[in-house]
C-alpha cells in the first residue's frame, strides 16, 4: 500500500516531466517550422521552383528572302547547338572524348576548357549542327550536354547575288547587303515562357507565357528581283569582265514603269554559304562605287541644251578643226567631224559639240539640270552604304569644268543612278527613285519636258541605229542608249585605265526596261564603251525583254519571209 | 445531432470527391500538355524539314544546274538569232 503509493507519486512526477520534454520538443518544432515556413518562406520557395521551375526561351526563325515570283534566296533552317555545364562534366571525361570524337573537335582541347572554366555555367561548343548530328550525340546520354535550338541562313542563289542579299553573322544579325538594310523588318523577337520541369527534365506543365515576351517570327521579305534575269546577267557580266581581264564590273536591269530593280549584279563577287574574306567581292559596287562616266553623261548636257529653246535636235553646231581650247585646255574629237546637229553630237559623241553647247548656256543650268537628275544624290533605294556619287556645286567650277561636266568628268555616280537617270527619258521625262522591294514602288515626279524626253529617246535610239554593227543592236526589237569611255583618274592625273559604260533601254517606243552597265578597267586593244560594254547591255536586254514577254517592235524578218521562201502553198497561217 | 452528422459525412463525401476530381484532373491536363508538347515538337520538326526541302527544291531548280542539264543531258541549246521568228497578229 505504502509502496504503491510512493509508486503513484512517481507516476504523476513522470508524466509531468514526460509533458514538458514533449512541450519542449513541440515548442522546437514550432519554432522550427515558424522559421522555415514563414521567415525562410521566400528562401525556400524559390530554392525549390530553381529546381523545377524554369525560364526557356522560345526561338524563333529569321524572315525569309523570296525574289518576285517566291524563289527563296535567303532562308532559315532550324540547326541544333550544342553547350556543355563544365563543372557537371569533371567526372565524365571518357565520355567526353566520345563526345569530342562525334563533334569533330580536339579532346584535349575540349578537356582543358573544362577545367579552366569549370564555374561557368553554360558555354556552347558547337554551333549549328545538323539535327542528325545532334541525335547521335544525345545518344552518348551524357549529363551536363545540353542542346538549343539556333538556325543557319542559307543563300540558294549563290555568288549570283551575294553582293546585293548581303549575309547575316553568327548571331544572325545582318552585315552586308539586304540583310542589314531590312535587318529589323527580317529579326524575329525570341520569346519567352515559364514551366515546370519533373525530375528527368522534362516540362510538364506551362506556369506563364508572357503576352509581352511572345515569340514574334521575322517578316519575310519579297524582293523586286527577278532571280532568272538576275542569273542571265550575272552570266553576262562575269563573260566579259573575264574575257576583258577586268578589274570589277556592274550592271543594273530596272522596269521603266516601276522602278522596280529586276537585276543588280557585280563583279568581283563571293559565295555567302562558305567563308566571307575574300573582301573585294563583299561591296555591292552598283550602289557603293563611284566613277567619272564619261560619255554616257552626254545626252543630260544635251538636255540642257534643248531646255534653253535656242537648241532643236536639228541645230548645227560647228566642230571643225576637232580641236577647241577652252581656258588655257584643250578638247578633242575622235577626228575632225565638221558640222553636226545634235543628234549627231550623240552618234558620234562630240566632245567639242558638247563643250560648245553647254558653254553658252550658264553653270547653273547645267548643274540644275544634272542635279534634277539625281546626280550627286542618293538614289532613294535606301540600300545601306549607298553612295550618293559627287556633283560639285556650279559656284566652284571654272570654264574648264564646265566644259568637262559636259561630257562626263569632274562628277562620279553610281551605276545604279546611271539606271535611274536613263529611265527618265524612257518615262516620258518623270524620275521614279528605285527600289529593291516588290510592288514598293515609289511616286514618280516630272523632272523634265515629256517632249524633251521624247527627242532625247530619238536621239539616243539614232545613236544604236546610225552606227553600222553597233554592239548594243538586238534583233527585233528597238534600242536606245549611249556608250562611255571614261579614263579613271589616279594620283597625278588621269591614267591608261578606263571605264566603259553602256545605259540604255528598250523597246523605243513604250521602254519597258532600263540597263546600265559599267566595267571597270578592261585590258588590252578593247578599251571602248561600245566594244566592252555594249555587248554586255544586248545580251541582258535581249534575256530581259524575252522573259517579260516583251513584244517584238522592230521586225527584221518575220515568219512571212521564211515561210514564203520556203513554202509558196501554206502561208495562210501566218500573218493573223 | 443526427442531422449535423448527417451534414459532416455529406460534406466529407464531397471533399474526397473534389479533391479526387482535382487530382484525377491535375493528371489529365499533364497528360494533354504532354500532347500538345509532343506536337509543337513536331510541328518544329516539320518545320526544319520543310526549310530543309526548300533548300534542296533551290538547289534542284538552280539555274546553274538547270543549264547544265539542258546542255548536257537533253542536248539542248539556245536558239541563234537567227533562228528566231516572231509571228505578227
Amino acid at each position: 500500500m505504502r509502496q504503491s503509493q510512493h509508486k503513484q507519486v512517481n507516476i504523476s512526477l513522470r508524466i509531468a516531466i514526460v509533458m514538458a520534454f514533449l512541450l519542449c520538443c513541440f515548442v522546437v518544432v514550432a519554432v522550427r517550422a515558424f522559421s522555415i515556413q514563414i521567415r525562410g518562406a521566400e528562401f525556400y520557395q524559390s530554392q525549390g521552383e530553381k529546381r523545377h521551375v524554369r525560364e526557356v526561351e522560345i526561338p524563333v526563325s529569321r524572315g525569309t528572302i523570296y525574289d518576285r515570283n517566291g524563289e527563296p534566296l535567303a532562308l532559315s533552317t532550324a540547326m541544333v547547338s550544342v553547350g556543355i555545364v563544365p563543372g557537371q562534366l569533371l567526372d565524365q571525361f571518357s565520355k567526353v572524348e566520345q563526345l569530342a570524337e562525334v563533334l569533330d573537335l580536339d579532346a584535349d582541347e575540349l578537356k582543358q576548357v573544362i577545367t579552366s572554366r569549370k564555374d561557368r555555367q553554360f558555354l556552347f561548343i558547337k554551333r549549328r549542327i545538323t539535327p542528325m548530328l545532334a541525335d547521335s550525340v544525345k545518344a552518348l546520354n551524357m549529363k551536363g550536354v545540353e542542346f538549343r535550338t539556333e538556325f543557319k541562313r542559307f543563300y540558294p542563289a549563290g555568288e549570283i547575288l551575294a553582293n546585293v542579299v548581303g549575309f547575316t553573322d553568327v548571331e544572325d544579325v545582318g552585315q552586308e547587303g539586304l540583310e542589314r538594310t531590312y535587318d529589323n523588318w527580317l529579326t524575329g523577337t525570341s520569346g519567352k515562357k515559364t514551366v515546370v520541369k519533373d525530375l528527368l527534365g522534362q516540362v510538364v506543365a506551362d506556369i506563364d507565357v508572357d503576352e509581352l515576351e511572345a515569340a514574334k517570327p521575322g517578316k519575310d521579305l519579297h524582293l523586286s528581283i527577278d532571280r532568272r534575269l538576275q542569273y542571265a546577267a550575272y552570266l553576262a557580266l562575269k563573260k566579259a569582265v573575264y574575257k576583258h581581264q577586268a578589274v570589277s564590273g556592274s550592271a543594273v536591269v530596272l522596269d521603266v514603269k516601276t522602278g522596280e530593280i529586276l537585276a543588280m549584279v557585280n563583279q568581283p563577287s563571293f559565295n555567302p554559304n562558305g567563308n566571307k574574306e575574300n573582301n573585294e567581292g563583299l561591296r555591292n559596287r552598283s550602289v557603293t562605287d563611284i566613277y567619272e562616266p564619261g560619255s554616257v553623261m552626254k545626252p543630260f548636257a544635251v538636255v540642257a541644251a534643248l531646255e534653253s529653246a535656242e537648241y532643236t535636235p536639228q541645230s548645227v553646231v560647228n566642230t571643225s578643226p576637232g580641236e577647241y581650247e577652252v581656258d588655257g585646255f584643250v578638247i578633242h574629237d575622235f577626228k575632225d567631224y565638221g558640222e553636226l546637229s545634235l543628234v549627231d553630237i550623240l552618234v558620234k559623241s562630240s566632245n567639242i559639240g558638247v563643250a560648245k553647247l553647254v558653254l553658252d548656256l550658264g553653270k547653273e543650268h547645267l548643274w540644275d539640270v544634272y542635279h534634277r537628275f539625281g546626280f550627286g544624290q542618293s538614289s532613294g533605294s535606301g540600300f545601306m552604304g549607298e553612295s550618293a556619287g559627287y556633283l560639285p556645286h556650279h559656284d566652284r567650277w571654272r570654264t574648264a569644268d564646265h566644259a568637262a561636266l559636259s561630257r562626263g568628268y569632274n562628277l562620279s555616280v553610281t551605276t545604279l543612278q546611271l539606271a535611274s537617270a536613263y529611265s527618265v527619258f524612257a518615262n516620258q521625262g518623270r524620275y521614279r527613285a528605285p527600289t529593291f522591294i516588290k510592288g514598293n514602288i515609289n511616286e514618280d515626279k516630272a523632272i523634265i519636258d515629256p517632249m524633251i524626253a521624247a527627242q532625247l529617246t530619238d536621239m539616243l535610239s539614232h545613236v544604236v541605229n546610225d552606227t553600222e554593227g553597233h554592239k548594243a543592236f538586238i534583233p527585233n526589237y528597238s534600242v536606245a542608249g549611249k556608250t562611255g569611255t571614261a579614263r579613271i583618274a589616279e594620283k597625278g592625273g588621269y591614267s591608261d585605265k578606263y571605264m566603259s559604260s553602256f545605259a540604255g533601254f528598250s523597246p523605243v517606243e513604250s521602254p519597258r526596261l532600263v540597263v546600265a552597265v559599267s566595267i571597270n578597267d578592261p585590258k588590252g586593244e578593247e578599251y571602248y564603251g561600245g566594244l566592252v560594254a555594249a555587248p554586255v547591255f544586248a545580251e541582258i536586254m535581249k534575256t530581259g525583254l524575252r522573259l517579260l514577254n516583251v513584244p517584238a517592235d522592230q521586225l527584221n524578218r518575220t515568219l512571212a519571209d521564211v515561210t514564203g521562201a520556203e513554202n509558196t502553198t501554206g502561208a495562210a497561217h501566218v500573218n493573223e | 445531432m443526427n442531422m449535423q452528422s448527417g451534414i459532416t459525412v455529406l460534406l466529407a463525401c464531397v471533399l474526397i470527391g473534389v479533391l479526387v476530381s482535382y487530382v484525377y484532373k491535375q493528371n489529365e491536363t499533364r497528360k494533354l500538355f504532354a500532347q500538345t508538347q509532343s506536337i509543337e515538337k513536331e510541328k518544329l520538326e516539320l518545320n526544319a524539314e520543310y526549310a530543309r526541302l526548300q533548300i534542296e527544291k533551290s538547289t534542284l531548280v538552280s539555274n546553274n544546274r538547270i543549264e547544265q542539264v539542258a546542255r548536257e543531258q537533253l542536248n539542248m541549246k539556245l536558239p541563234e538569232d537567227e533562228q528566231v521568228l516572231v509571228i505578227v497578229r
